[in-house]
């Protein structure tokens, strides 16, 4: 009797059918049986994964939010180092100075501006406090003048004005 | 047999009942849960499993004309302490002092063993210090965030930018005009969690919170400093019990400064106290007074615009004027004989302003007076805001005599704004801008700047032209000649007036001030310096010096050559 003689007379009718079943199919059914069987760690690998996400999430907000919060404060010590109650009482305890009792009005006669000047002036747009009236701009077009020549007519202009 | 039989099958009818009780029982509990009461339990249960966060908006910050913050909010660390979960009191208090370098006793004096509340150790901790609490791990002790009311200047403009309550809400000033705008919206964080308390990534819904606007303010915080030093100074100098300051820029009506005094200090933790309510209003458009002589100045405008007078005009002034009983003298008592329009400012002349007056006519008086502002609010974004008292021939007690002391600046009440917005209109060429504090707004990373709002053109060019070539010999006159700047040109007018109080006017009070326009060829700013109650009484005397400190400041700052000045933006 070969080994693939069914068992039992009896069952020589589905002889076909055990071919079936333990033929192709029993790949699908062991396919299957893994897929079941990996389905629950997939799940929590899943739902680990997830959790560990949040996790991580939470973690770089607070880290972010830390950082911010520091980013603000540093920003702030930087104002208070920038603001004129800081520079005034650094000038007047640190450096020593006053504010000067008489003030000298120079008034220094200046080419116009050039084009390109009164552009970049123009796109400026407002003129802030702090920033200088249009003057000489440092153009190609203008004869370079060594710095002591321009010193040089700077005190000539002041001597005559006084 | 039938008995034997019988009684089982009564048992089983019985059991059969009780199960068919229990079963409806379980029916009808099952029932109410599933259907009657689904709505509760389905809540009860997402409750469990879901939280929602609120995330905190930003407060916005307020910034000056250049970009300088000069309020802002920042977030800082408290440390707190829940003594019921603190397992070793001493040991807790030692290491927490060493951290927070503060006495070990006065930590442990917060630590409440049967309490469950939490209670703050230190508050506004910088973040390397939280740090170091952080990484000590102590029980019971926790790290909570809180926002901080920032003033990085310093107590600069404290009655203009208001402060916030603890709760972070505007409580005076513009922090109390602009709250909405600064406050900005809440977000939230809609999470869920599983059954051990972690939370599930999947079931994170976030709705981002919408930070507070920035607001860019007219305000320079030089102008501002210097305005607040020069204002302090004089009160002390003077004796006085306050003042104000305003700088305006005439052709946008952009407010540079406003320094008023007596005023509060702002800091990080403001306690509204009701006894220093009166501290915490911008005066200088919630509180009103008479403005005296500068009033001239309007008056004069009239009659110059509706040619009743010219500059060279005159008027016989012999001192007194009388209005049936009611008699109108100069403020010297003395006569100044045959004068002209511009000896009438220079000389403050009463008699030469109800002259005017009287040549305008009521009508036209009143119609110029409301032209320039008088009477109404300026619209500045300021709370509190009044529009001062000026009593028109239609009210039921105005008579002759107002038109003639209006004239000069009694019996009319303006805001200090007021009358700072009017003279800055004969700087502008004639045209009343609205003042305003605002210069741009800043909301979701997009700027948007606030334009310069026209109300009404009040006097033509020319006029404007002619007052101002008055006001700068009001200020060339010999007893003002120490206070000129030297190279500049001031267009400006003094005023005196009596200092009312609760039983009438009290003599030998005054409010001094002077109104100016730098430079007067084109003015830039538009100044008012008004000093309250000072000894010396009279505004050429107590006002004028501030004046030319404050303007050789403000002129050396924004770089107008002496000369020539030439237009510009002064902002």
């Amino acid at each position: 009797m070969s080994s693939l003689a069914p068992p039992h007379p009896g069952l020589s009718r589905l002889w076909p059918l055990r071919r079936i079943r333990f033929g192709r199919p029993r790949g699908v059914t062991l396919g299957l049986l893994v897929l079941i069987a990996l389905a629950p760690p997939a799940y929590l690998m899943q739902t680990g994964g997830a959790l560990a996400a949040g996790y991580n999430i939470q973690r770089l907000q607070a880290e972010r939010s830390a950082w911010r919060v520091r980013n603000e404060q540093l920003q702030l010590e930087l104002a208070k180092a920038r603001s004129l109650a800081w520079i005034e009482s650094e000038a007047a305890n640190r450096l020593g100075m006053q504010k000067a009792t008489n003030q000298t009005v120079v008034r220094v006669d200046v080419a116009p501006p050039t084009s390109a000047g009164a552009r970049t002036a123009s796109q400026a747009g407002t003129l802030s406090a702090g920033q200088a009236q249009p003057g000489p701009s440092p153009t190609n077009d203008r004869p370079a003048t060594s710095w002591l020549e321009r010193l040089a007519t700077f005190l000539t202009q002041v001597t005559a004005w006084r | 047999m039938s008995a034997k039989s019988g009684t089982p099958r009564a048992r089983l009818y019985l059991l059969g009942a009780l199960f068919l009780g229990c079963a409806s029982i379980l029916s009808y509990r099952l029932y109410t849960y599933q259907y009657i009461d689904h709505d509760r339990y389905r809540r009860l249960a997402t409750d469990e499993h879901r939280e929602t966060t609120q995330v905190p908006a930003h407060r916005g910050a307020f910034l000056d004309s250049n970009g300088n913050p000069l309020a802002t909010t920042v977030m800082f660390d408290a440390v707190e302490i829940i003594g019921k979960d603190v397992s070793q009191p001493e040991a807790t208090a030692v290491a927490l002092s060493r951290a927070l370098e503060t006495p070990a006793g006065d930590v442990l004096a917060k630590i409440d063993r049967a309490s469950n509340r939490p209670v703050i150790v230190r508050d506004r901790l910088p973040s390397a210090i939280a740090e170091r609490v952080a990484a000590l791990q102590l029980d019971g002790v926790l790290l909570a965030q809180v926002a901080a009311r920032q003033y990085p200047e310093g107590s600069i403009a404290a009655q203009v930018l208001g402060f916030v309550g603890k709760d972070n809400k505007g409580l005076a000033g513009l922090e109390y005009y602009f709250d909405d705008e600064l406050a900005g919206q809440p977000g939230t964080i809609d999470t869920e969690h599983d059954s051990g308390g972690q939370l599930v990534l999947a079931r994170r819904i976030v709705t981002p919170a919408r930070d507070g606007t920035d607001i860019v303010l007219t305000l320079d915080r030089y102008v501002q400093r210097a305005a607040e030093r020069e204002l302090g100074e004089a009160v002390r100098q003077n004796k006085a019990i306050g003042g104000i300051i305003i700088v305006m820029e005439p052709a946008s009506g952009a407010i540079l400064g406003m320094a008023s005094l007596p005023a509060y200090t702002l800091s990080d933790s403001i306690v509204p106290k009701p006894e220093e309510e009166h501290l915490y209003k911008a005066v200088p458009v919630t509180n009103q007074y008479e403005p005296g002589s500068v009033m001239k100045l309007v008056t004069m405008a009239a009659g110059l615009e509706q040619r009743a007078v010219t500059p060279t005009s005159t008027v016989d002034d012999r001192g007194v004027a009388y209005y049936g009983p009611t008699a109108i003298r100069n403020w010297d008592q003395r006569a100044n004989g045959v004068i002209t329009m511009t000896d009438v400012l220079v000389r403050s002349s009463n008699i030469g302003a109800q002259y005017v007056a009287q040549r305008v006519g009521r009508d036209g008086f009143y119609r110029n007076l409301a032209a320039f502002g008088f009477g109404q609010l300026t619209g500045v974004e300021l709370p509190g805001e009044v529009p001062g008292a000026v009593r028109t021939p239609n009210s039921p007690s105005w008579s002759p005599v107002d038109l003639a002391t209006n004239s000069f600046g009694q019996g009319i009440a303006v805001t200090p704004l007021q009358m700072l917005a009017a003279v800055a209109t004969i700087g502008n060429d004639g045209v009343l801008m609205r003042p305003t504090l605002i210069k741009a707004m800043m909301a979701d990373g997009e700027l948007r700047p606030s334009e310069p709002r026209v109300a009404r053109r009040v006097i033509s060019p020319e006029t404007a032209r002619t007052l101002r070539d008055m006001m700068v010999t009001v200020m060339d006159q010999p007893a003002l000649q120490q206070n000129r700047i030297p190279g500049y040109r001031i267009a400006g007018k003094t005023g005196t007036a009596d200092l009312p109080t609760n039983l009438g006017y009290t003599s030998g009070k005054t409010f001094a001030s002077i109104v100016a326009l730098l430079p007067a060829e084109q003015p830039r700013l538009a100044v008012l310096i008004r000093i309250d109650a000072p000894e010396a009484l009279y505004g050429g005397l107590v006002a004028a010096p501030v004046l030319k400190r404050l303007g050789q400041d403000l002129l050396a700052y924004y770089r107008i050559p002496a000369a020539a000045a030439t237009p510009g933006n002064a902002r």
